[in-house]
């Protein structure tokens, strides 16, 4: 069996959604360890038990809730060293994405991005890419040691069946030279609008609403009918809207049973 | 202070893209700066003017790719490198990101920016493997950045906010399309861009082995077709229908 080892993002110490999905992959594809980082860390090993892990490596050392990728990367190479799993996965998101290009570098095993799937194929792992502006969609084998991969939210369901998972200290000090990028305060916008990633219902516009002026005509629909307005790349970059707005392959992603 | 900013040449996404034999994306129709890298471009300016220093532009591209180059530079960047090599062609994040730090270890920049990803490719990786082998701090999502002395501080974009997070120089920043809105070139800026140096420099200049890609693409296929969406004119009856279109998907 292929060991597989899923990177968990603490939110708020919660395991990410995200997160949970891709432990649903990860059990088909063969044992399944994770890793959770920061406060919180021991709290969520028991819901990624739930998820199917056997093994969840933690650490509440602060330094990974203070400081931006660099201490998560040094754990996660300090791991791969000691337990070589076969795949390493990571949901598509920020924090996720700036961890995950760091170890790649650093273990010289590059990654596939942006991912669909994954499956099992000839004792490696193939992955599904939107390709092409997402009009196709291309298969990509996995070369490096280990294979890492990146998966979009909202690629498989989430779902508890698992037991209690075996609990493991991560053994790794964090070296002064890694607390550089530091996240010295966290300002939360608020907003009485439904938020984009939770919306059941998204009004979208694009190029197609002829400029910024008339978004506030979303705005209204959208508090109608108890949604949130989303906006596609092209008229972000063109700063009708902001980029918090974005939806689809880059911004934020929305599974079609929600929308 | 010295600000190195990435740039790409990408196809013009107005263009349609097309698709070479061998399944990558044809670069026929590479023609215009990365829209992202423009404000990227913008920032560096912008820092530079409030900090003085210098402004230079990298690129790995084809020949053709000067023009990008040449952009940026019209819209007052101080010169530009490009590396350019046949064998680069088709180079993964991790390639393209040893390319990258080769040459930019060799300008000993205080800051580099780039944009959080690009706009043909969208996986937004070579910015951290770009910081992970320079060995610099990552600022990232900025869509504000300050500077001040040695320390670097960005107004970090979260889901729901923002984060202040700081490092102190050398630092690498992505930004977003929300930090600075790109300036046009004026006349005088592309007539002076066209004597600012190019560096051309080759890969096998800077000692970087090409190594085993990452991936190796097996196949392509369509991906589920959209279906064209239902335009409804206004006859009087209009609101009726769109009711009855909103009833049929349960949103209301």
């Amino acid at each position: 069996m292929p060991s597989i080892l899923v990177y968990a993002e603490l939110s708020e110490g919660k395991v990410a959604s995200t997160s949970l999905e891709l432990m649903t992959k990860a059990r088909e594809l063969g044992d399944v360890y994770a890793v959770a980082l920061g406060a919180g860390a021991k709290t969520a090993a028991s819901t990624l038990g739930k998820h199917g892990a056997k093994v969840v490596h933690v650490s509440e050392d602060s330094a990974f809730d203070d400081y931006v990728a660099e201490p998560a990367t040094d754990a996660l190479a300090s791991l791969y060293e000691k337990e070589k799993p076969d795949l390493i996965l990571f949901g598509f998101a920020p924090d996720s994405r700036e961890v995950a290009g760091r170890l790649a570098a650093r273990l010289g095993a590059g990654l596939i991005s942006n991912a669909l799937d994954v499956v099992a194929k000839d004792g490696g792992f193939v992955a599904q890419v939107p390709y092409f502006g997402g009009a196709k969609v291309a298969s990509m084998k996995a070369n490096g040691k280990p294979a890492i991969v990146l998966i979009r939210p909202k690629s498989f369901e989430a779902s508890a069946k698992g037991g209690p998972a075996e609990v493991k200290q991560l053994d790794v000090k964090i070296g002064e030279g890694s607390k550089r990028a530091h996240i010295a305060e966290r300002v939360v916008e608020a907003s009485e609008k439904v938020k984009l990633e939770e919306a059941r219902i998204v009004i979208s516009g694009g190029r197609g609403m002829g400029g910024p002026q008339n978004f506030p005509l979303l705005e209204e629909l959208a508090n109608a009918l108890g949604g949130a307005v989303g906006a596609s790349r092209a008229v972000v970059d063109a700063g009708w809207v902001p980029y918090s707005m974005q939806v689809g392959q880059t911004g934020k992603f929305k599974a079609k049973k929600n929308g | 202070m010295k600000i190195v900013v990435t740039v790409k040449q990408v196809p013009d996404p107005n263009s349609n893209l097309t698709l070479e034999a061998d399944n990558t994306i044809s670069r026929e129709k590479e023609v215009v700066l990365d829209p992202g890298d423009e404000c990227g471009v913008e920032e560096g300016l912008q820092l530079k003017e409030a900090h003085g220093g210098e402004v230079i532009l990298v690129s790995m591209g084809p020949e053709r790719a000067k023009d990008a180059i040449r952009k940026g530079l019209s819209m007052g960047a101080d010169r530009g490198v490009l590396i350019s090599d046949a064998s680069l062609a088709g180079a993964d994040a991790l390639l393209t990101a040893r390319v990258l730090a080769a040459a930019i270890k060799q300008e000993e920049p205080d800051l580099v920016i780039c944009a959080t990803e690009s706009y043909d490719g969208s996986t937004g990786m070579v910015p951290p493997m770009l910081a992970e082998l320079l060995g610099f701090p990552q600022l990232t999502f900025a869509k504000k950045v300050e500077v001040d002395g040695s320390t670097v501080k960005v107004h970090r974009q979260t889901a729901d906010g923002y984060q202040i997070v700081e490092a102190s120089t050398p630092v690498l920043i992505t930004v977003t399309a929300a930090i600075a809105e790109p300036r046009y070139a004026s006349l005088k800026g592309i007539m002076a861009a066209r004597s600012k140096e190019i560096k051309q420099v080759a890969a096998s200049e800077l000692g970087v082995e090409k190594g085993q890609p990452a991936e190796t693409i097996e196949g392509v296929v369509e991906a589920e077709a959209r279906k064209a969406g239902e335009v409804i004119e206004d006859d009087g009856s209009a609101v009726e229908k769109i009711v009855q279109v909103l009833a049929a998907a349960k949103v209301l």
